[in-house]
C-alpha cells in the first residue's frame, strides 16, 4: 500500500509538529484525492525521510492552510506562497562540486528562453511568431554554440529558481540521437506537448553556463516546485549524491541528475547557447509510472 | 499499483490537457472567460483545472486560444483578455497580471484593444511598473507595434525617446523603427549611439542589428557606417607594450567617442563575428566591407586583401569604398607605430622601380605579408581612382617613406601616405 507509506510519514513525522493537528490530518485525507496530490505527498515524504528538508518546515507550511480544503495540492501551494519564509533552494545537502571539465546547462523550450532571457534583455514577445523567428535567428547559430555576451539579465520565472544539469551528462544523453528534442523532453521530465517550434511542436534550446559560474546549485526539493497548478514530472530524491533525479515522462527514458539554483539578478561571465531540436515524436506520458516511481523512491529510503 | 488507485487521472476534478480544456471552454461567453482568466492568472483555483506544468500562465492561455476551433470562439477569448486588461487597476501589485495580459494582447491583437493600448502608451501609464525583469511600458510599446506602426506611433517613439533615457527602451524604439523603414532606423541609430554607456549596451544594440540586417540587408548600414566612422578620431598610436590589448583597454581612447569604440567592439563580437579576409570577393560585399572595417583594429591586411576590398566598389559604390578604405588605413595604422600598414604609390610615383609599366599599379603591404598586389590601371581605373582618393585623404603633410626592397637589391623611395593622427 504505497499511499499508506506516504500517509504514515506525513501523519507520524510532520503533522505532530503542527499546533492544529486536526487541520493537518484533514489535509492529508484530502490530499489523496486531489489532482496530483499523491505525488505531492510522496515528494514531501521523500524529503522528510531523506533529511533534505526538516519536517517542521512542512509543518509550518501546513499551519497556514485555509479551511475548507477543496484541493489539497492547491491549498499547499497557496500556503507556501503566503509563508513568510522563502523555501526555494532549501535542501540541507551540501553539494559536491562539478567535475573540472564540466559546466552547468539549462534546457528550456524556446518560448521560455524568450520569456526568461531574450524578453528581459531585448523586449521580445514570447508569443508573437515574428519575434520568435527573430530570436531564433539572432541568438542561435545552426552550426555552433552562440556566445551571448549581451545577455546579462535573466528572469527565473515566478518561482525564483532555475533547474540545471551537467553539460557532459546532457551531451551523453543526446549525442548520437536523431530526435534530440524528443529525448530531452522525455528524459528531463519536461513533458511538453506544445511549443513555439514548427507546427506548434516544442523546440528545445540549451543555455550553457560559464566555466566560472560560482553560485551554489543544490538538490531540488518539493518546495522548489510550483504546486499551484497540477505540475508535470518532478519527483524528490534521496540522499545519494546531492543531485536530484528527473523521472522521464514516458517512464522509459533515462533519468538525469538535476540541481537548482537561486535566481540571479545579473549574469556575469559569458553564457552561450544552442538549439537542441524540435521534439518531433509525440510524447507518451505515463503518469501512473511517475507515481509508482515516487512510491519506489520513498520505499527505497524507508 | 492499480491505475485507478488515485484520482489524479480520474474524471472528477482532474486536470485537463489544453486540448480538453479548449473543448470545454469553447462554450464560454466573454463574461465566463473573464472570470476564468482572472482566477487563472493569479493562481486561484479554476474550474476547469488545466495542466500547466512549469509553463507560464500566458503561454498556457495562448495555447488554449490556438486550440479553439473557430474564430468567433477565439474572438470571445481575445475580448475577455482585453476586458481583463482594461479592468485591472494599473498598480505595481497587479504587475504580474499586466505582464501576462500585455504579452497576450501582443499575440491575440483584438481590434477593440488597439485604442486602449495606444492610450495607455501615450499616457505612460506603465512607465514605473516592472515585472519579470521587464518594464511594462516598454512591453506596451512592443504590443502597440504588433498593430500598424503608423505616423502617430512613430511620433510617439521619437518624442518618448527624448524623455526616457533607459537604454533598453531606446533599443526597443530602434527595433520598431527598423520595422517601419530602414531610413527611420538609420536616423535613430545616429541619435542612439551617443547613449551607449558600456560595452554591454553596445552588445545589446549589436544583437538587435542582426535582426535588422536580416530584414533590411547590409547596404544602408554599410554606407552609413563607413561615412560615420570617418568622423570619429582614431586613438593615437599604441605603445608597443599595449599592442596586444583589446581595443577598449587601450590608452588614449578619446572618451568623447568612447561610445563608438564600444559599438565597433559589439559589431565585431556579434553581427560581424565571421570574417574571412582570404575570401572577400565571394562574401556579401556590404557585409565584407563592414566586417573588414570592424576587424581592422587588430587585423593587418595584406596587399591582396586590400585590393580585393577596393574591387568591391562595383557593388558597394566608389564613395563608400573610399570611406571604408580610409577607415581601414587609420585603424591598421594606429597599431603599427612607425611603419606603413600598406600603401599605394601611383604608377607615376613608382619612378624608382625598374621595368614597371606605367599602367601597372601596385599595393604594397607593410603588415600582414610582404608581397605586393598588382592591377592594370587601364582595366580597373576605378580602383586606381579609389586608391588615389584614399591616399589623398590619409596624407597629412608629405612624408616620404623608405622601403627596402631587398629582394631586388635596390632602394626604393615610394611616396607613401601616412595616417593623419
Amino acid at each position: 500500500m504505497p499511499w499508506l507509506d506516504v500517509k504514515t510519514v506525513l501523519l507520524d513525522r510532520v503533522i505532530p509538529l503542527m499546533t492544529n493537528q486536526g487541520k493537518g490530518r484533514e489535509w492529508v485525507e484530502v490530499l489523496e484525492h486531489s489532482p496530483d496530490g499523491p505525488r505531492l505527498g510522496a515528494c514531501i515524504a521523500i524529503d522528510v525521510v531523506s533529511g533534505s528538508l526538516p519536517p517542521d518546515t512542512f509543518a509550518s507550511v501546513l499551519e497556514l492552510i485555509n479551511l475548507p480544503i477543496i484541493d489539497a495540492r492547491w491549498s499547499f501551494a497557496d500556503a507556501v506562497e503566503r509563508h513568510p519564509d522563502n523555501f526555494v533552494c532549501a535542501s540541507s545537502f551540501t553539494p559536491t562540486p562539478l567535475e573540472r571539465d564540466d559546466v552547468y546547462v539549462r534546457v528550456l523550450e524556446l518560448g521560455n528562453f524568450i520569456t526568461y532571457y531574450a524578453g528581459p534583455a531585448h523586449s521580445y514577445s514570447s508569443l508573437d511568431p515574428d519575434d520568435i523567428r527573430e530570436v531564433q535567428r539572432v541568438f542561435f547559430n545552426p552550426d555552433a554554440d552562440e556566445e551571448w555576451p549581451d545577455i546579462d539579465i535573466e528572469w527565473s520565472g515566478s518561482m525564483g529558481r532555475i533547474f540545471v544539469l551537467s553539460h557532459k551528462e546532457l551531451t551523453n544523453l543526446i549525442d548520437s540521437i536523431t530526435d534530440k528534442g524528443a529525448v530531452v523532453n522525455d528524459s528531463l521530465g519536461l513533458g511538453k506537448d506544445r511549443g513555439v517550434g514548427d507546427d506548434d511542436k516544442p523546440l528545445f534550446v540549451k543555455v550553457i553556463y560559464p566555466d566560472d559560474f560560482s553560485y551554489t546549485c543544490l538538490q531540488p526539493t518539493t518546495l522548489d516546485i510550483p504546486w499551484t497548478y497540477p505540475t508535470w514530472f518532478y519527483l524528490s530524491y534521496g540522499d545519494i549524491d546531492t543531485w536530484g533525479r528527473t523521472h522521464s515522462c514516458s517512464g522509459r527514458g533515462q533519468n538525469v541528475r538535476e540541481r537548482v539554483h537561486f535566481r540571479l539578478a545579473y549574469l556575469t561571465g559569458s553564457y552561450s547557447g544552442r538549439i537542441i531540436g524540435t521534439a518531433s515524436s509525440p510524447l507518451a506520458a505515463d503518469r501512473y509510472s511517475l507515481l509508482a516511481e515516487a512510491y519506489n523512491r520513498l520505499a527505497a529510503i524507508l | 499499483m492499480s491505475k485507478n488507485s488515485h484520482n489524479d487521472e480520474s474524471s472528477a476534478g482532474r486536470a485537463l490537457s489544453l486540448q480538453e480544456a479548449a473543448s470545454v471552454l469553447t462554450k464560454y461567453s466573454v463574461q465566463q472567460w473573464f472570470d476564468w482568466i482572472k482566477n487563472f492568472l493569479v493562481g486561484e483555483l479554476c474550474d476547469p483545472l488545466v495542466i500547466v506544468g512549469d509553463e507560464e500562465p500566458h503561454h498556457v492561455l495562448a495555447r488554449i486560444y490556438n486550440d479553439l476551433n473557430n474564430i468567433s470562439h477565439r474572438d470571445r477569448l481575445a475580448e475577455a483578455i482585453k476586458i481583463t486588461f482594461e479592468t485591472t487597476p494599473i498598480i505595481q501589485q497587479n504587475a504580474r497580471q499586466h505582464y501576462y495580459l500585455i504579452e497576450l494582447l501582443s499575440y491575440v491583437k483584438p481590434l477593440s484593444a488597439k485604442s486602449l493600448v495606444r492610450r495607455y502608451l501615450k499616457e505612460r501609464s506603465f512607465l514605473n511598473i516592472n515585472y519579470g525583469q521587464q518594464n511594462l511600458h516598454t512591453m506596451l510599446l512592443v504590443a502597440n507595434s504588433k498593430y500598424d506602426i503608423d505616423e502617430e506611433l512613430l511620433d510617439f517613439i521619437y518624442d518618448s525617446s527624448q524623455e526616457i533615457q533607459d537604454f533598453k527602451y531606446l533599443l526597443s524604439c530602434l527595433r520598431l523603427l527598423s520595422l517601419a523603414s530602414i531610413d527611420e532606423f538609420i536616423l535613430f541609430l545616429d541619435t542612439l549611439l551617443p547613449h551607449l554607456r558600456s560595452n554591454n549596451d553596445a552588445l545589446r544594440l549589436c544583437r538587435q542589428l542582426k535582426g535588422v540586417f536580416y530584414r533590411a540587408g547590409h547596404r544602408h548600414f554599410c554606407n552609413w557606417y563607413s561615412a560615420k566612422a570617418l568622423t570619429i578620431p582614431i586613438p593615437t598610436p599604441v605603445p608597443p607594450d599595449a599592442r596586444d590589448r583589446p581595443l577598449l583597454q587601450l590608452p588614449n581612447l578619446d572618451s568623447t567617442y568612447q561610445f563608438f569604440y564600444y559599438f565597433d567592439h559589439g559589431l565585431k563580437e556579434i553581427p560581424f563575428r565571421k570574417f574571412d579576409p582570404e575570401h572577400i570577393s565571394v562574401t556579401n560585399p556590404h557585409y565584407a566591407m563592414i566586417a573588414a572595417q570592424v576587424h581592422s583594429y587588430d587585423y593587418s591586411f595584406n596587399a591582396n586583401e586590400i585590393l580585393a576590398l577596393a574591387r568591391l566598389h562595383k557593388r558597394v559604390t566608389i564613395p563608400t569604398t573610399i570611406n571604408a578604405l580610409i577607415n581601414i588605413w587609420h585603424r591598421n595604422t594606429f597599431r603599427t607605430q612607425d611603419r606603413q600598414p600598406w600603401w599605394y604609390p601611383s604608377p607615376n610615383e613608382q619612378w624608382g622601380l625598374r621595368n614597371m609599366a606605367r599602367n601597372i599599379a601596385r599595393i604594397y603591404s607593410g603588415g600582414n605579408g610582404n608581397k605586393p598586389a598588382e592591377f592594370e590601371v587601364d582595366e580597373e581605373p576605378e580602383v586606381a581612382l579609389i586608391f588615389e582618393k584614399v591616399k589623398s585623404a590619409c596624407e597629412v603633410g608629405v612624408v616620404f617613406k623608405q622601403a627596402d626592397t631587398s629582394d631586388r637589391g635596390d632602394k626604393v623611395v615610394a611616396k607613401a601616405f601616412v595616417a593623419g593622427v
